[in-house]
């Protein structure tokens, strides 16, 4: 098991998420940046499809009730193993009583803990990805005790993997079109590839991008959306949805995200910077 | 619109991939190539596929592919053709398909067409099922004249990736340009044929030439190729232009997205339900999820494994197919008990003061449709119903509600619906269910699906606690008729 000491700002279970329930109304949800959950599996020998624990901003603080191994990957939220910094994207034994500790945010937002096997809370509709009603919890808290199996090897596979800063500091965002691109003027589609947009409020369901794009579309009837779909509201303003987000929606969808740039996104603050790029369909 | 047809089953093995884009296939039946499991397998494929089947008889030659001329006894030649028809008729008829006409192969077909001693063979041959099987000949051939001097239905054929001589005779294979494997000569070929009923002839002579339908060689170099391209310069076209035909655009680059008329209506959603069972029928592997909506679809597909182009063409050719025999699944129609009681109906006064109702009408005009379930979103299991009374429609609240509680019944603006699970809202809220829309623990967590039906029913306070406790205990049965 592993002791929640401290839940940090949001963290929560997550795989691969959610598919094939769409259909009922339910979300995909999932790890919100998938390079480096799965690149944390990878480490580890792991299913990619193995759960993690998705921490955001501020880390949680843990402590180890079973042996195991383990990894960090994905932002620099400066791990502590037992007061040691923990490099990341390196395999780490840890013992019974261990605890793991995160610190101040160095970049990025999101990062995720993995350990050998995965976590094994419960699997709701072929998925452990917690999600609020579908699940019993939405995020973890305090005193939670999250279960894994026990593993003990004092080898672990010292594969050292560099570090990808594009995914962190890169403002570029490729789009593909979207479905109802094409309601849009020709000013609208320049000053959508144009303009410097800025991170507002966001989560896993969604991230509102502050600029706003003057804006008559009319709206549609209710249509199937995706994690990397951007709408545009009748207020103007673009919403870039996330993999917390509802299977259908309203808004005209004006851009798609690729698999990259949703992982790039995930990786982003309020008041960061992007810059959209167009992609076409070879 | 063009008919396209391909010599199949003769071991080239591309059937799979040929028969989106073809309307009717020519099977070796054991003459030149073929046997019973080959048979057997295009029978299926073209079933799959809804092309059109033919026999495909041939010179008993195996060794020389049909392609040379041989000389047999009358007896002997009727016998063999008579047993190759035969043996592909049985197999038909044991997978439920049937044959619709018969075309004969190679040197056999250039036989007929020049020779009247073989064409009088060949038609008695095949003269006992002048009834059941059309015939395919070419244009200005002897075997044409003798089949419609003994009422045969003939089909005139022309081939699509062949050059033809000055006196309507293929230019033989032995020479260099017999066949047209480039699609750039391929289509302005096949377009005269088609508009101006003439050929284009090796000496640059323009010939009439009727066709009905148009051969593709399945040997031929790029033969895949040049179906699909032929499908799509032709046959998409049309296609489009039916109703009932969704708008096919690509949805970042794992997902296509069908579009169907922008309305709420049975009528659409009967072809968005359909389109979805004949996707799931096919058992398409690269399809990876359907999600189905109002008036739409979206396909997640496995971009490593097909292209947007590709699989949009493969989508076209399977809408054009008739879908008289895809069984969408049966539809219910729900009986959702909800109680209109003041301490549900919180908004009640509300809508009976705006609307100039009273809660008596309100609630009269609530349980007497049908409402028809047309997709499941927003949140899990909540079901967009279609079919509100004019009279109840009614604006959302300017503030939405923090709180608006599981198995509320409400309306906002032109919808009515219920709340799956506690939730933020601004419906307008007229009373509750205590039925459990979604349960994560059941294999399908909501009882209903689109295009069901839910009637609402009026109980009191009273029986709303009782069908409560007896949802808690598992004891309740949940109410459904069948639609017919």
């Amino acid at each position: 098991m592993l002791e929640i000491l401290h839940s940090g700002l949001y963290t929560s279970v997550q795989d691969l998420g959610r598919f094939h329930y769409r259909n009922y109304g339910v979300p995909v949800s999932g790890v919100m940046d998938e390079f480096h959950a799965k690149l944390a599996n990878i480490i580890l020998g792991n299913h990619e499809n193995a759960a993690v624990l998705e921490m955001t901003l501020q880390g949680a603080s843990v402590k180890f009730h079973a042996n195991t191994q383990i990894v960090v990957c994905g932002a620099n939220l400066s791990p502590k193993l037992n007061g040691a910094p923990l490099r990341a994207n390196l395999a780490v034994n840890v013992s019974i009583g261990d605890q793991l500790v995160f610190g101040a945010r160095k970049f990025g937002v999101r990062t995720y803990l993995a350990v050998k096997n995965g976590f094994q809370t419960e699997m709701v509709l072929k998925s452990r990805s917690f999600y609020d009603g579908i699940t019993q919890k939405s995020r973890v808290s305090k005193g939670d005790f999250i279960p894994y199996t026990s593993f003990l090897d004092k080898d672990t596979s010292h594969t050292k993997v560099g570090f990808q800063p594009i995914l962190f500091n890169s403002k570029e965002i490729s789009v593909f079109k979207g479905p109802e691109f094409d309601f849009l003027s020709k000013e609208q589609q320049e000053k959508l590839f144009n303009t410097t947009f800025s991170v507002g409020l966001n989560n896993r369901m969604a991230y509102q991008l502050e600029e706003t794009i003057e804006n008559e579309c009319p709206s549609i009837i209710t249509s199937a959306v995706l994690p990397g779909t951007i709408q545009l509201t009748p207020s103007g303003k673009l919403i870039v949805l996330m993999k917390d987000c509802q299977t259908t929606g309203g808004y005209p969808r004006i851009l798609q995200l690729d698999q990259q740039s949703i992982i790039k996104l995930a990786q982003k603050h309020t008041r960061d910077l992007i810059q959209f790029k167009k992609l076409s369909i070879s | 619109m063009i008919h396209i047809n391909c010599d199949v089953g003769e071991g080239v093995g591309n059937e799979e991939l040929l028969m989106p884009y073809i309307n009717a296939c020519n099977i070796a039946c054991g003459g030149h190539a073929g046997d019973d499991e080959t048979m057997g397998e295009v029978v299926l494929l073209a079933k799959k596929y809804q092309v059109e089947i033919g026999a495909h008889p041939s010179y008993p030659d195996r060794e020389n592919f049909g392609r040379i001329s041989i000389h047999m006894a009358s007896a002997e030649f009727i016998k063999t053709i008579q047993n190759q028809i035969g043996n592909l008729e049985e197999i038909v008829a044991f997978h439920a398909a049937k044959i619709v006409h018969i075309k004969p192969h190679g040197a056999l077909y250039n036989d007929v067409a020049k020779s009247e001693e073989r064409a009088q063979l060949f038609l008695k041959a095949i003269s006992k099922y002048k009834d059941k099987y059309k015939l395919y000949v070419p244009y200005n051939s002897v075997i044409e004249t003798l089949a419609l001097e003994q009422n045969f239905e003939v089909i005139y054929e022309a081939f699509a990736d062949r050059n033809y001589n000055d006196d309507l005779t293929l230019v033989s294979r032995k020479k260099d340009d017999a066949v047209l494997t480039e699609i750039g000569a391929i289509i302005p070929h096949v377009s005269l044929l088609k508009n101006e009923q003439k050929v284009l002839t090796i000496s640059k002579q323009k010939i009439t030439l009727k066709s009905d339908t148009f051969c593709v060689h399945s040997d031929t170099l790029n033969a895949i190729k040049i179906v699909q391209q032929l499908y799509t310069y032709f046959n998409s076209e049309k296609q489009h232009s039916k109703p009932t035909f969704p708008t096919i655009k690509a949805y970042g680059n794992t997902g296509i997205l069908l579009t169907w008329e922008a309305k709420m209506t049975s009528e659409v959603l009967k072809n968005v339900l359909e389109c979805k069972e004949k996707l799931l029928n096919f058992n398409i592997e690269v399809l990876l999820d359907i999600i189905q909506s109002n008036n739409s679809l979206l396909i997640i597909y496995d971009n490593n494994k097909i292209d947007f182009k590709t699989l949009q063409h493969l989508l076209e050719r399977l809408f054009s197919l008739k879908s008289d025999k895809i069984q969408t699944p049966t539809q219910f129609c729900w009986e959702v008990p909800v109680c209109y009681d003041a301490t549900f109906g919180i908004d009640l006064e509300e809508i009976a003061q705006k609307n100039k109702l009273s809660i008596a009408e309100i609630i009269t005009l609530h349980t007497a449709p049908k409402y028809q379930i047309f997709s499941i979103g927003f949140l899990p299991g909540f079901l967009y119903l279609g079919g509100l009374d004019k009279r109840l429609h009614i604006d959302r609240k300017p503030t939405p509600r923090l709180e608006v509680k599981k198995g509320a019944v409400g309306i906002g603006g032109m919808q009515t619906g219920i709340y799956p699970k506690s939730s933020p809202g601004g419906w307008q809220i007229l009373g509750n269910s205590p039925l459990n829309f979604f349960e994560v623990s059941n294999e399908k967590p909501c009882f209903a699906k689109a295009g069901d039906f839910i009637k609402f029913v009026s109980v009191s306070i009273e029986e709303y606690h009782q069908i409560s406790e007896a949802i808690s205990n598992g004891n309740y049965i949940l109410k459904s008729a069948e639609i017919c």
